[in-house]
C-alpha cells in the first residue's frame, strides 16, 4: 500500500511566459530592421526603375501616356500659335540640334509667377511665364530649356514616376496605405529620393552646360537662373532644407557649373539678349484669361 | 520531463504535486508569410505559413510550461491540455497548462 501522493502547492520564481526585455529596446530593434529593409527595398527597386526605364522609347512613352493629361490642356491647344509659345519651341528645336534628345518635344506656358519650368511624361516641357520675367538674356532662358531636354535624354521623368510608384506600393505593401509605420518610416525614404533626385539635377545641369556651349559656343548665362533664384530666396534651402530639397541649393549649382566650365576650358562671353517678343508683362495676356 | 495528457503515468506512482503550471505565446508570422497565405486564400489549400507558425507556437508554449514544472521541482506534468485564442487579425494565443508532479 503506497502513501497518497504529498500536495506542496508552489509558484515559480520566474515567469517564462513574460518577456523581461524592456519594451523600448525592442521598438528601436524592429522599428531599425523594418526600417533598414524598406531602405534596401527602395534601393534595389529604384535600381531596377532605372534599368527599365533605359527600355522605354519615346514612342513607346508616347503611347503610355497618351491618355494622361496634363493639367491645363485645353490652354495649351489655344495657345499653339502664340508667338511667345512659337519662339519658345523655336529655341528649343535649335537646341535639340545640340543635345540630341530623340524625343518629339513640346513646349507650352503656363500662367504663374513662379519662375520655373516641368518636363512632362510624353514630352511636353512647360513653361511658368514668371521664368519670362526673371530671365534676362536667350542664354539663360536657352539653359533651362536645354537643363529640361536633358531630364528626357537621361528618362529622369520616367525615373522619377518609376521610384515614387515603386516607394508608395512598396510602404502600403508592408504596412497599410496611410498607417502610421509608414508615416514613421517616410522621412528616411524622403531624404533618399530627395539625394537622388539631386544627382539627376546635377547631372541634367551638366549635359544643359555642354549643350549650352555647342550651341552659343561659349556658356554665358547658364548660372543666370541659379542667381536670380539665389537673389530671390536668401534663406530658402539652406542648411538642413537644401538637404531635404530635391534641386541642389543655388548656390552649390552655381559653383558646380563654374567649376564644370573651368575643366572644360567652357569659355564665358557676353549674352544675347531675350528674344523681344519673350519680354514684357503677361499679367493681362490672353494665355492668363484662356479658358 | 515527462507530458501526459491523462491524469496517471503508466508504470510511474506520484509522489508530489505542485499544482498548475502553464506556458502561453502569442505569435504572428511576417508579412511575406501573410501575403502569401493571401494568395492562398484566393486557389484555396493548406497554408503551410500558419501550420507552422501554430507548431511553433505550441513548441515554445510547452517548453515554457515544462521551464515553471523545472523551477518547482517536479519531473513531469500530467492532465496536460491546450487552448487557443485570437489575440489580434494575424496573431493567435496557444496556451498549454496542466499539473506538475514528481513521478517515481
Amino acid at each position: 500500500m503506497h502513501p497518497s501522493p504529498e500536495y506542496r502547492p508552489g509558484l515559480p520564481e520566474q515567469n517564462d511566459n513574460v518577456s523581461h526585455d524592456h519594451p523600448l529596446k525592442e521598438f528601436a530593434v524592429l522599428l531599425s530592421g523594418v526600417t533598414a529593409f524598406i531602405l534596401l527595398a527602395a534601393w534595389s527597386l529604384g535600381l531596377l526603375v532605372d534599368w527599365a526605364a533605359g527600355f522605354i522609347s519615346p514612342e513607346m512613352e508616347a503611347v503610355m501616356f497618351s491618355s494622361m493629361q496634363v493639367s491645363g490642356a485645353a490652354v495649351f491647344d489655344k495657345q499653339k500659335d502664340d508667338p511667345r509659345r512659337v519662339e519658345l519651341q523655336r529655341l528649343m528645336d535649335e537646341l535639340g540640334r545640340c543635345n540630341e534628345v530623340g524625343y518629339p518635344l513640346q513646349v507650352n506656358m503656363a500662367p504663374s509667377k513662379d519662375a520655373n519650368a516641368f518636363a512632362f511624361p510624353g514630352g511636353r516641357i512647360v513653361v511658368l511665364e514668371g521664368l519670362l520675367d526673371t530671365i534676362r538674356s536667350e542664354n539663360g532662358l536657352s539653359f533651362v530649356l536645354a537643363h529640361e531636354m536633358a531630364h528626357y535624354k537621361h528618362r529622369d521623368h520616367l525615373r522619377g514616376m518609376g521610384r515614387g510608384l515603386v516607394f508608395t506600393a512598396l510602404s502600403a505593401l508592408l504596412t497599410g496605405a496611410g498607417s502610421d509605420i509608414t508615416q514613421l518610416i517616410a522621412p528616411a525614404l524622403g531624404i533618399g529620393q530627395a539625394r537622388y533626385s539631386q544627382e539627376r539635377e546635377a547631372l541634367a545641369d551638366k549635359l544643359a552646360l555642354e549643350t549650352l556651349h555647342c550651341f552659343y559656343e561659349h556658356v554665358g548665362g547658364a548660372t543666370e537662373f541659379f542667381e536670380a533664384m539665389q537673389e530671390e530666396s536668401e534663406e530658402q534651402g539652406r542648411g538642413l532644407g537644401g538637404y531635404f530639397a530635391s534641386h541642389p541649393e543655388a548656390v552649390q549649382r552655381i559653383d558646380a557649373l563654374r567649376r564644370l566650365a573651368s575643366v572644360s576650358g567652357f569659355a564665358e562671353r557676353e549674352t544675347a539678349p531675350l528674344p523681344t517678343v519673350l519680354k514684357g508683362e503677361h499679367i493681362g495676356s490672353p494665355l492668363r484669361h484662356s479658358k | 520531463m515527462l507530458l501526459t495528457n491523462t491524469e496517471e503515468i503508466p508504470g510511474k506512482r506520484i509522489t508530489t504535486c505542485y499544482g498548475v503550471v502553464s506556458g502561453s505565446t502569442v505569435r504572428a508570422k511576417h508579412a511575406g508569410r501573410d501575403i502569401m497565405a493571401g494568395l492562398k486564400n484566393i486557389f484555396g489549400g493548406e497554408l503551410k505559413g500558419y501550420t507552422e507558425l501554430l507548431q511553433e507556437s505550441r513548441d515554445e508554449a510547452i517548453k515554457r510550461m515544462k521551464a515553471q514544472a523545472r523551477q518547482l521541482g517536479a519531473n513531469a506534468v500530467v492532465n496536460v491540455r491546450f487552448s487557443t485564442s485570437s489575440v489580434a487579425a494575424g496573431a493567435a494565443e496557444i496556451y498549454v497548462y496542466g499539473t506538475a508532479v514528481t513521478v517515481e
